[in-house]
């Protein structure tokens, strides 16, 4: 039982699915899993910018100590029963050689979940969890914005709507959870020497699967995360069809669960270790969360 | 539990990332710096010469030396990443005799594949001619 609350803390560890240079592609949505009426999460994390993979498959080095620090706050409540929203504000601060550090707020993620797949009995193979709609909100400096240095850049500059789910489920020690959603991002008109340009955005998903082994308050964990944004056109002033972006994140986490309602987590993550990336600056992250949670 | 943590396991290993790194010389040798009225127009050519090897870190500053006279109206220039979708803050453009513009405030906000898109009005007409960067 113990490993099972201490996998609903955190089997779902807050992460962004980020190309770093231009704020995270899609963040995690602060969901509620378990029994608990309130949670709250917070979450610090140093990432680094070590590889550039460019659209053509090339990948070109970055040693231009390209450094995110990230403080990241995770609030989740229920509204009834079944019915629960979540907001996640980042506050983030870039630095790179030659560049001025900045700092300010990233964009902001608003979430309403239901507990759609709920474990009303016993079953070996189905597993208990929500499905969620999510809004992100452009709220802080994009890349389509005149921006005159990477590390102005803390968001990805659109609207976007988010639908997914996320499932869990243990057998004795080890747990499994998976987490998918798709999203729209909605168009925006820029001006590019007094004339206008109109970014198209596209679908895109992401796909995280999670493995932890769980023993007393300890669990380790491990887990890949897949994003595909479809290719960004312009049109107007300036224009260009754009490529599609992709990368592939794994993930390092041990977790200690000081008592029910508490735990800490460390994890690390590198998106320059899998698969086959495109279009996206590749980023090594150390992240360290605390999680506090006020049950029914 | 064990078959699924296998499965897990050999996706991991078998999707090992190959990193297929583009050299520094692949890079330089691409930007056409300086090569004589390289950038053509249907009535008109320019020649680019970069004042310092162009980065994304800070300022890279550039000259355009038309062969024909034209105004500051007439040209406007736009940094472009094409594959990302997004560009950069203005440019800023001047000139004493209306052959050599200075582009200055050129900024490449992040390293990868880049264009210098250059437009030309006549009158309603408008003709564009794009130069490719890759940056490190």
């Amino acid at each position: 039982m113990k490993s099972f609350l201490f996998f609903l803390i955190f089997g779902f560890s807050a992460q962004s699915l980020a190309a770093s240079c231009c704020g995270g592609s899609f963040a995690a949505p602060a969901l509620i899993l378990g029994d608990e009426r309130l949670q709250l999460t917070s979450t610090y994390s140093v990432g680094r910018v070590t590889d550039e993979a460019l659209a053509s498959g090339k990948w070109l080095r970055r040693d231009d100590h390209n450094i995110a620090h990230t403080i990241k706050l995770d609030a989740a409540t229920l509204l009834s029963d079944t019915w629960q929203t979540g907001i996640s504000l980042p506050i983030i601060s870039k630095s790179a050689d030659q560049k001025t550090n900045q700092t300010g707020i990233g964009d902001l993620t608003l979430n309403l979940a239901h507990e759609s797949f709920p474990e009303k009995t016993f079953h070996a193979y189905r597993p208990r969890g929500v499905s969620f709609l999510s809004i992100t909100l452009p709220t802080s400096p994009s890349i389509y914005d005149d921006q005159q240095s990477s590390t102005e850049i803390r968001g990805r500059g659109f609207y976007s709507l988010a639908a997914g789910v996320a499932l869990l489920k243990t057998w004795r020690v080890w747990d499994v959870n998976y987490t998918g959603e798709l999203h729209k991002s909605f168009s925006r008109t820029i001006e590019n020497s007094s004339q206008s340009t109109e970014i198209r955005p596209n679908w895109g998903t992401t796909h995280s699967i999670n493995v932890g082994w769980n023993r007393g308050s300890l669990r380790l964990g491990t887990g890949l995360a897949y994003l595909f944004e479809d290719r960004i056109e312009s049109r107007g002033a300036v224009s260009a069809a754009g490529s599609e972006q992709k990368n592939l994140t794994w993930l390092a986490s041990a977790s200690y669960m000081f008592n029910l309602e508490s735990a800490l987590s460390l994890t690390y993550s590198d998106q320059s270790a899998f698969g086959a990336p495109q279009n996206s600056s590749l980023s090594q992250t150390l992240a360290i969360s605390y999680q506090h949670r006020w049950l029914r | 539990m064990k078959l699924l943590l296998s499965l897990f396991t050999i996706a991991l290993l078998s999707s090992c990332a190959r990193p297929d790194y583009i050299s520094v010389d692949e890079l330089n040798n691409s930007h056409g710096n300086g090569s004589a009225c390289s950038i053509q127009f249907a009535n008109n050519c320019a020649t680019l010469t970069w004042r310092n090897t162009p980065s994304s870190s800070g300022s890279s500053p550039f000259d355009l030396q038309f062969q024909s006279p034209l105004t500051t109206q007439q040209l406007s220039v736009v940094l472009w990443m094409p594959s990302m979708g997004h560009g950069s803050a203005p440019v800023t453009l001047t000139t004493t005799d209306q052959q050599n513009f200075s582009v200055s405030d050129v900024y490449f906000i992040m390293p990868g594949d880049w264009e210098v898109r250059i437009y030309l009005q006549d009158g309603s007409h408008t003709e564009q001619f794009f130069v490719p960067l890759m940056l490190q």
